[in-house]
């Protein structure tokens, strides 16, 4: 194997050789030939007595070798020539004597032969190059051709066919103009700056053989005579069609990008750190700014002073930062516009590197979030309009409740006061009895903590507080409310039964409006049954773990139920069936458990009465397994 | 019929908070009295049967049987208890009802101890009052079921003021009869002149209905003597 690389390479290196060789020999060996050619005829011509000089053909010959061998035999070819002359012709023949007498004869010979030869091989060379000039004509993408005054085609190279589709046999002979179909108005306008100037540059559209107009940047150059004559144009041109597509759509997505800065009220900006100005703002931007697109870039002091006095020195340290950190940032700020207005905008930069990571430009936004903000603040209060809804919902219920509520406060403090009546006389009297004296205090302390908190529960549902999530458990949501509803329920001859699960997945929410929830199903539920007297009025709560994450409570009277195709529209604000109703609690229950991530729905029970069920996501521990927590 | 003292006599609480029936179990006893309480009316029903309490302390508000109900119920089985309702917020028809049914007091929650003890002793002195009527009663109903037929007839002549002589020719008997069969009823019947024998009849004759009624209008005087 490493024997024959080179082996190879000599063979390919001899192969050439002897190619060259090939060609030398055959080279002076038409040399040769032609040099006895006109040897033969000559000697020939001499044999039938034609009188006929023998050098011109000798002459000849060189001429004809230097032509197609070269200067080498070109030589060879004059050598034998001269000695064949003065062998067979020149007297006495068959001898080469020159005499003194026949020095010049000789000289003028050799002369002529060299200068035959010169000239054969400078034309041979010439030609060469010209056949090299046209191939290269050819080889160029570039359309050129040549026409005369008139726009006549004179030379159409490839370029040229393959760009327009006509061959140059089809295009030769035919004006230009007509071909291409270019209006006569513009080619009366460039002659006109042609003649004058000598050359014009420009865009034409052409059409194609097939049809197609195509786009040109054209070069035109006039050739002129020796006295200055125009003669000939030289046409170059150029597609650039998709050139110019390109430009139209980058036009055009730079047309839409401006619109979108424009609807979004977003700007955007780059500044150069090392020149420390900004080197662009988009005209958005500007907008923005309340400057005007149409005048000079602003200097950065000009953008700097509009931003609000309170503002400047944080946006300035924010600016810093993404310069000095390499990191993005944000800053929200106002500017001072001329009216004594303030408009709220928000920036975003972002740091763009170089090579060696050194901070160059600063690229970012600036956004117009007037109208964000008024969305902010018209989203805040709708949210305080829906909080105070829900609060006037608790205080109505809780007006609703008044008595039941009453009631279950006056029942412990009727035994606080039994009990504190009895204990004074069971300390009275010659023997007190302090066991039951103790035992009457600690029925006093149990009671009075058991009205305590009846009213801490109430104050609850009736303060206006924000809402916040904990960790709660379900069945203790409903057995903190059910004592505000017993003396309701009692009076309404209403049994109110809590079917708890066992092990309740704890839940995340608000304990309050949990609360008012339960509280609002419980008051709908016992008003469905009020005009029920024919079976029990029951109301049943159930509670229950729901897969996978969920935990459902439902309320379900025996009441008179919801007719089907009114089982949604309960929920709709200001929807009632009581007389003075606000037609508020379902709806505000529903947009609580919505803000929960629960559900609340409604459905026929079977036999009599309707169900309302709830569902609520269990609490989820953070990074803790919900049932982990729970061990 | 010996008459009970006050430590003897039961108090009954009816009520379905814990809170509401411990404070009252302990004031009653406080006082001297014996309570038992009870959480519901159908409890209190079915310990009825033994002694029957002096005085029922009873919530208007009861799940199931109300107050009222019970009340009615007691009518019907001729359990004459007297009753003091207590209501958390007393409404004036219910309080109207209750009174009309027979209720001593109607007090509202929390109860003030003077106005409790008070009615506690009321209805007590009531409740003795009825037993002690309802056993003379029963003693002058046993002493007219003692006479016989034709003695019974004797007396309703005597009592309407007619003579001796005037009975025995209306019966068609002698008058020395007469006298025997009188003498008989006058000693029977334990009255020692004919006025006493003429205010027996008239108790026996009017009934329990009109005797209740007595006993009542004697209650109210008597509660003023209490205080």
């Amino acid at each position: 194997m490493r024997v024959r690389a080179p082996t190879a390479k000599r063979l390919a290196a001899e192969a050439v050789a002897s190619q060259r060789l090939q060609a030398d020999l055959t080279r002076y060996g038409l040399a040769l030939l032609f040099v006895g050619l006109a040897v033969v005829a000559s000697l020939l011509l001499q044999l039938f007595h034609f009188r006929v000089p023998a050098a011109p053909l000798l002459l000849a010959a060189v001429l004809v070798s230097s032509w197609y061998g070269g200067p080498g035999p070109a030589v060879l070819a004059a050598i034998l020539s001269m000695g064949a002359l003065y062998w067979y012709f020149v007297e006495p023949v068959r001898t080469i004597r020159i005499f003194p007498s026949e020095v010049p004869y000789f000289i003028v010979y050799v002369a002529f032969a060299s200068l035959l030869s010169w000239f054969g091989t400078t034309r041979r060379r010439a030609e060469a190059v010209l056949r090299e000039l046209a191939s290269l004509l050819d080889l160029t993408h570039d359309t050129v051709l040549v026409t005369d005054m008139e726009g006549v085609i004179k030379l159409w190279n490839r370029g040229a066919e393959e760009r327009y589709g006509w061959t140059a046999e089809q295009a030769m002979g035919r004006v230009v103009h007509d071909l291409l179909t270019v209006p006569p108005a513009p080619i009366e306008q460039i002659k006109r700056e042609l003649t004058r100037k000598g050359r014009w540059e420009g865009e034409l559209v052409h059409t194609r053989k097939d049809g197609v107009p195509i786009v040109v940047a054209s070069r035109w150059s006039l050739e002129r005579d020796g006295r200055g004559a125009p003669v000939a144009i030289l046409e170059t041109n150029n597609d650039i069609t998709e050139r110019k597509q390109a430009e139209e759509a980058l036009k055009r997505s730079e047309a839409y990008l401006a619109e979108a800065q424009r609807l979004s009220h977003t700007g955007s900006w780059a500044f150069d750190v090392a020149g420390n100005e900004y080197i662009y703002l988009s005209d958005e931007c500007l907008r923005i700014f309340g400057l005007d697109p149409k005048a000079a870039l602003p200097t950065r002091e000009v953008i700097f002073r509009l931003i609000h006095p309170d503002d400047s020195e944080r946006v300035n340290r924010e600016f810093r930062k993404s310069v000095d950190e390499k990191v993005d940032t944000s800053s929200e700020f106002r500017i001072a516009l001329p009216p004594g207005t303030m408009k709220p905008i928000q920036t975003t930069r972002h740091p763009v590197l170089n090579d060696v990571g050194e901070v160059v430009e600063v690229v970012g936004t600036v956004i117009d979030i007037t109208e964000c903000k008024r969305a902010e603040e018209e989203r805040d209060r709708l949210r305080q309009f829906e909080s105070d809804l829900a609060h006037l919902n608790r205080v109505s219920m809780m007006g609703e409740l008044a008595a039941s509520i009453a009631h279950e406060v006056n029942q412990p403090l009727s035994g606080v006061v039994s009990n504190a009546s009895a204990g004074l006389r069971w300390l009275a009297g010659e023997t007190p009895n302090l066991e039951e004296a103790r035992e009457g205090l600690r029925r006093i302390v149990r009671d009075g903590k058991r009205a305590g908190e009846v009213i801490a529960r109430i104050r609850a549902l009736t303060r206006r507080t924000a809402a916040a999530t904990e960790k709660l458990d379900a069945n203790e949501i409903i057995d903190e409310v059910l004592p505000l509803v017993r003396d309701e329920a009692k009076k309404k001859s209403v049994t109110i039964q809590t079917r708890f699960a066992n092990v309740l997945a704890p839940i995340a929410g608000d304990r309050v409006q949990l609360q008012q929830v339960v509280l609002n199903l419980v008051i709908n539920a016992m008003e469905a049954m009020s005009s029920i007297n024919e079976r029990a009025r029951e109301l049943v709560i159930t509670t229950s773990n729901m897969e996978p994450d969920q935990v459902q409570v439902t309320v379900e009277d025996s009441g008179i139920g919801i007719d089907p195709e009114k089982l949604e529209k309960i929920f709709d604000s200001f929807y009632t069936t009581k007389p003075g109703g606000m037609g508020m609690g379902l709806s505000i229950s529903r947009s609580i458990l919505q803000a929960h991530g629960g559900r609340l729905w409604a459905a026929r029970k079977d036999g009599c009465g309707t169900m309302f069920h709830f569902t609520l996501p269990r609490y989820k521990e953070e990074g803790v397994n919900a049932d982990a927590a729970r061990l | 019929m010996p008459t009970r003292r006050d430590s003897d006599a039961i108090i009954a609480i009816v009520d379905d908070d814990l809170s509401v029936c411990e404070g009252l179990d302990t004031l009653i006893r406080s006082a001297g009295w014996r309570a038992e309480s009870f959480t519901s009316a159908q409890e209190f029903l079915a310990r009825a049967g033994a002694e029957p309490p002096s005085c029922l302390i009873l919530d208007l508000q009861l799940p199931g049987l109300s107050g009222l109900d019970l009340q009615k119920r007691l009518v019907e089985i001729g359990l004459e208890i007297p009753i003091i309702f207590l209501t958390g917020h007393g409404s004036i028809p219910t309080s109207v009802q209750a009174m009309k049914a027979g209720a001593t007091e109607f007090l509202t929650k929390p109860v003030d101890e003077e106005d409790l003890l008070r009615a506690i002793h009321e209805a007590i002195e009531r409740d003795r009052r009825v037993r002690k009527q309802n056993a003379e009663m029963r003693e002058l109903q046993n002493r007219f079921e003692s006479l016989t037929p034709r003695e019974q007839e004797i007396m309703q002549h005597v009592i309407s003021g007619r003579l001796n002589k005037q009975i025995a020719t209306e019966l068609n008997i002698s008058e020395f009869t007469v006298k025997i069969h009188r003498g008989h009823v006058m000693r029977k019947m334990h009255a020692g002149s004919l006025a006493d024998l003429v205010r027996m009849a008239e108790r026996l004759g009017t009934g329990a209905r009109k005797t209740a009624r007595a006993s009542r209008g004697q209650g109210s005087k008597c509660s003023t003597k209490v205080l």
